[in-house]
């Protein structure tokens, strides 16, 4: 038991740390150990009657010592059992050298041939295992058993008959030896589990059956009958159906353990004639039962392997799928579902009914002609269509999937795009705001532009009336006249107070004001007038935003500068070729105040005119009434800054200056 | 002290013609003199201030080039005592206050009322003489205090101090004679006749104080 145990828990350690050769002096020992007693039990239940012993032993040792040992430590184990022989049994030389021959080419053959077909990976699919049984069970028996016949053949001159039987024998005897140990040997390399309900049973039931049939357990009539040597078929080939590889390779180890014993020992079917002729038989009848039932189980192994890959890959996708906030539809050629995630319902009334045409209910959603759609699509087009319900838009994106050249289904991927969509909304909602507010502003200043030009007038149509009436004075003649003027004055007074309410009315309410930092004020105008500079081709930059930028300010009207004064500098750059057309904005701090530089690479505007932009209905510009910048004068002006051109030496710049958020003092809020 | 007979001029200054010419219009009517000018730098420029007893100044805040109150500063710095009434088409309250503080007169809003209009430019009017006569007192006390010697001007503030004679020669270490020579000339050459016409004159011109 010994040299078993040591060989076991050193193929588990090297398991545990890697598949090389080890040089454990235990295990030389062990494995040392194991080739005499396989020597000697060869030769203990040598059939005297036919002067031969069983070889298959002393062939698993050394495929077992070239599998776990170094050639040069293997070689001697290997010989060391043909030398016990030697010893012991003072056999001839040619014998023993035969055997010492066959012994070592099994070995070092069949190792290395499997290494390098590359089995040493656990037997993981059929093609393994059809490798291991040509080289294994074929290639490499053949290849010594023919080694060991030349030997002997040189060495004593055996009759050609006889040579031939005994290379079959070899043959037999160390394909079974390495179809029994190899699988063992490699299964142990990928660790040792404890077994579960299945593999006892299965263990169980093919040990009662190889005692039943082997151990002449049966009465007289039953026993030792050849169709018995069947049973072991379908009892193994149901447990390998059960257990894993490495299960099956033991059971057969087993299984055939005992049947090579009871066999050699008299016992079982297969005794019928010469122990030879017995023991040839049962070891072509377990090659036969060893190589199907490895096959059966690697494939089943393969199957289980693929199906759980399968399984884990499906699991993965559907997580993948199911989970994503999008939903994902697949569509026959004509619009049918053929495929849903479980979300889809959420957008599809129809998911219930597989009946109806998704496209086509998706094409009225969406209001595009299907025709068209299904054009594109056999066109090899993607096609974005976007439906609303409820507020809630929804973007459908269908790919074609083809098949050959005709379109064979269509995906379908389900996006909810509300916050997309509403986040667009709103940014253009704040701009029609600022617009609106502008117009506003523009309607104020109008009013009090148009309120003092009305004035003067009217200041001077009453003073002449009240003038005329003092001059007619008091005469009779004039009573009339008189009367007239005073409705003159009663009336032009009338028009005086309708404008002054005009211009009560449209003065705003002054404007929240809050901290706010520039800087962001800044990037969200950028972000407001993206489209249009984009439109246009002008880049904006912001320079300087380290400096320190709180501001005490209405949010919305500093925008409106802001607004202003880029579009502004769009306008005034729109003659400029357009790979240099930039706005930059530059902020820095200056004694208690923020500067923001608004430069622009236009053609710049003379010294003279720089005052005038500022005053209201200048605008050079067809839209609006030229308020823009005398509105962001007064808004400026109200948060007691002021704006101003500053000399730059390309384009215009523009600077505006505002308190900190920290020196700014509470004043009057804007007027007008 | 005014006389009735000599009419007050009105200096009008607005960039708008109508306006200017409604405004002198309506005044002649009420038997003002007019002038007009159609803005600040031609007012100042042209602007006769010898007459100044006799005249008001009504003037836009707005208008182009210097503005009504720039305008106003100007006059204050050369020592122009014609009092000013601003006009404005907006009710700039502010603007007002500060014109008013600033030394302005008063403020009228565009459009007048002639009634209101007319009040405001007689009470400046008056004003107008009363500040000239402050101002011809004072030059005139002035002056007569500039005549008076060392020892005269000594003499004149005991008097005034209400100190009889004796006690005067005692304190400038004087004879009772010499003082009363000093005085009466003190009150020849401010033209009075006792020691109280001295003080009424002098409290007159602002130039002492109780």
């Amino acid at each position: 038991m010994l040299p078993a145990y040591t060989i076991g828990m050193t193929l588990l350690d090297q398991t545990s740390h890697q598949a090389r050769p080890s040089r454990d002096w235990k295990l030389v020992v062990a494995l040392l150990l194991a080739s005499l007693i396989a020597a000697y039990s060869g030769d203990r239940y040598l059939l005297l009657a036919d002067s031969q012993m069983m070889l298959w032993p002393i062939g698993a040792v050394s495929v077992l010592a070239a599998w776990v040992l170094p050639w040069r430590l293997a070689i001697p184990i290997m010989l060391a059992g043909p030398a016990f022989n030697a010893i012991v049994l003072d056999q001839g030389i040619a014998m023993v050298a035969g055997r010492a021959v066959g012994a070592c080419a099994t070995g070092l053959i069949a190792v290395r041939l499997l290494r390098m077909s590359g089995v040493v990976k656990l037997f993981g699919s059929v093609s393994d295992v059809l490798r291991f049984l040509a080289i294994g069970v074929v290639l490499a028996p053949a290849i010594s058993g023919a080694l060991a016949v030349l030997v002997m053949w040189q060495l004593n001159g055996m009759p050609s008959m006889e040579a031939s039987a005994f290379w079959w024998m070899c043959l037999v005897a160390e394909a079974i030896a390495i179809l029994l140990i190899v699988p063992l040997v490699v299964g142990l390399q990928g660790g040792l589990k404890r077994p579960n309900r299945d593999q006892i049973i299965s263990f169980t039931v093919v040990l009662i059956e190889a005692v039943v049939v082997f151990d002449d357990l049966l009465p007289d009539r039953f026993a030792m009958q050849l169709p018995l040597a069947f049973i072991a078929y379908p009892i193994v080939l149901w447990a390998a159906f059960r257990v894993s590889l490495y299960w099956c390779a033991l059971l057969l180890a087993v299984h055939a353990g005992f049947a090579l014993w009871a066999t050699s020992m008299g016992m079982g079917p297969f005794t019928l004639d010469t122990s030879v002729e017995n023991l040839l038989l049962l070891h072509g009848n377990l090659v036969l039962i060893s190589c199907t039932t490895l096959l059966l189980a690697s494939s089943l192994q393969e199957r289980r392997e693929a199906a759980a890959l399968l399984q884990e890959s499906e699991t993965r996708y559907r997580l993948i799928v199911e989970n994503q906030s999008e939903s994902v539809l697949k569509l026959d050629c004509h619009g049918h579902v053929l495929f849903a995630t479980p979300n889809a319902s959420r957008w599809l009334p129809m998911a219930s009914n597989p009946l109806e045409n998704c496209l086509s209910w998706l094409c009225a959603q969406a209001d595009e002609p299907q025709a068209s759609v299904m054009q594109q699509l056999r066109d090899g087009q993607r096609v974005e269509l976007q439906s609303e319900t409820a507020g809630v838009w929804v973007q459908w994106r269908l790919s074609p999937v083809f098949e050959h050249t005709d379109l064979a289904s269509i995906i379908v991927v389900v996006h909810d795009i509300s916050a997309r969509r509403h986040a667009q909304e709103e940014a253009r909602q704040h701009l029609d705001d600022l617009t609106h507010l502008g117009r506003i502003s523009d309607m104020a200043q109008m009013a009090g532009g148009v309120a003092h030009e009305l004035n003067q007038p009217l200041t001077a149509v009453i003073t002449f009336a009240q003038a005329s009436k003092r001059l007619l004075g008091d005469s009779k003649d004039a009573t009339e006249a008189l009367g007239a003027l005073d409705r003159v004055v009663h009336n032009a007074e009338r028009a005086a107070e309708i404008i002054r309410h005009m211009r009560e009315f449209v003065r705003k309410a002054p404007a929240e004001r809050e901290v706010q930092c520039l800087e962001r004020l800044v990037r969200e105008v950028f972000s407001l007038l993206a489209f249009e500079s984009r439109k246009q081709r002008v880049s904006l930059v912001l320079d300087g935003p380290h400096a320190i930028n709180d501001v005490n300010v209405s949010r919305v009207q500093i925008h409106q500068v802001l607004v202003n004064l880029f579009r502004n500098a769009m306008q005034a750059m729109a003659t400029v070729e357009s790979g240099d057309r930039r706005i930059t904005v530059r902020l820095r701090n200056h004694d208690g105040s923020i500067w923001l530089d608004v430069s622009d690479t236009g053609p710049g505007l003379p010294e003279a005119e720089r005052q005038a932009v500022f005053e209201p209905f200048r605008s050079e510009s067809s839209d609006g009434l030229g308020l823009g910048l005398s509105i962001t004068r007064a808004i400026v002006e109200a948060h007691d800054g002021d704006i101003n051109f500053v000399d730059s030496p390309v384009g215009c710049c523009v600077r505006v200056r505002l308190p900190t958020a920290a020196a700014f003092r509470p004043s009057r809020a804007l007027s007008s | 002290m005014t006389e009735a007979t000599t009419p007050i001029t009105v200096h009008i200054v607005d960039d708008e013609a109508d306006i200017r010419d409604a405004l002198a219009l309506l005044l002649n009517a009420e038997r003002y003199r007019t002038a007009v000018y159609e803005n600040a730098d031609d007012f100042i420029s042209r602007y006769d201030n010898s007459q100044c007893a006799h005249a008001v100044v009504l003037m836009d805040v707005r208008m182009p080039g210097t503005s009504g109150l720039v305008a106003h500063q100007t006059m204050m710095a050369r020592g122009w005592m014609v009092p000013v009434v601003f006009m404005s088409g907006h009710g700039d309250i502010q603007m007002a206050v500060n014109a008013i503080q600033k030394g302005a007169f008063s403020f009228l809003e565009k459009p007048f009322n002639d009634s209101e209009l007319l009040e405001v430019v007689a009470e400046a009017g008056e004003a107008a003489a009363q500040r000239t006569a402050e101002a011809d007192l004072k030059a005139c006390a002035e002056r007569n205090l500039e005549s008076l010697t060392a020892r005269e001007r000594d003499v004149m503030l005991a008097v005034c101090a209400g100190h009889a004679n004796k006690i005067i020669a005692r304190q400038l270490g004087l004879s009772p004679r010499t003082v009363e020579i000093h005085r009466a000339r003190v009150f020849h050459k401010f033209d009075v006749d006792n020691a109280q016409q001295l003080v009424r004159q002098l409290m007159a011109a602002k130039l002492l104080d109780n």
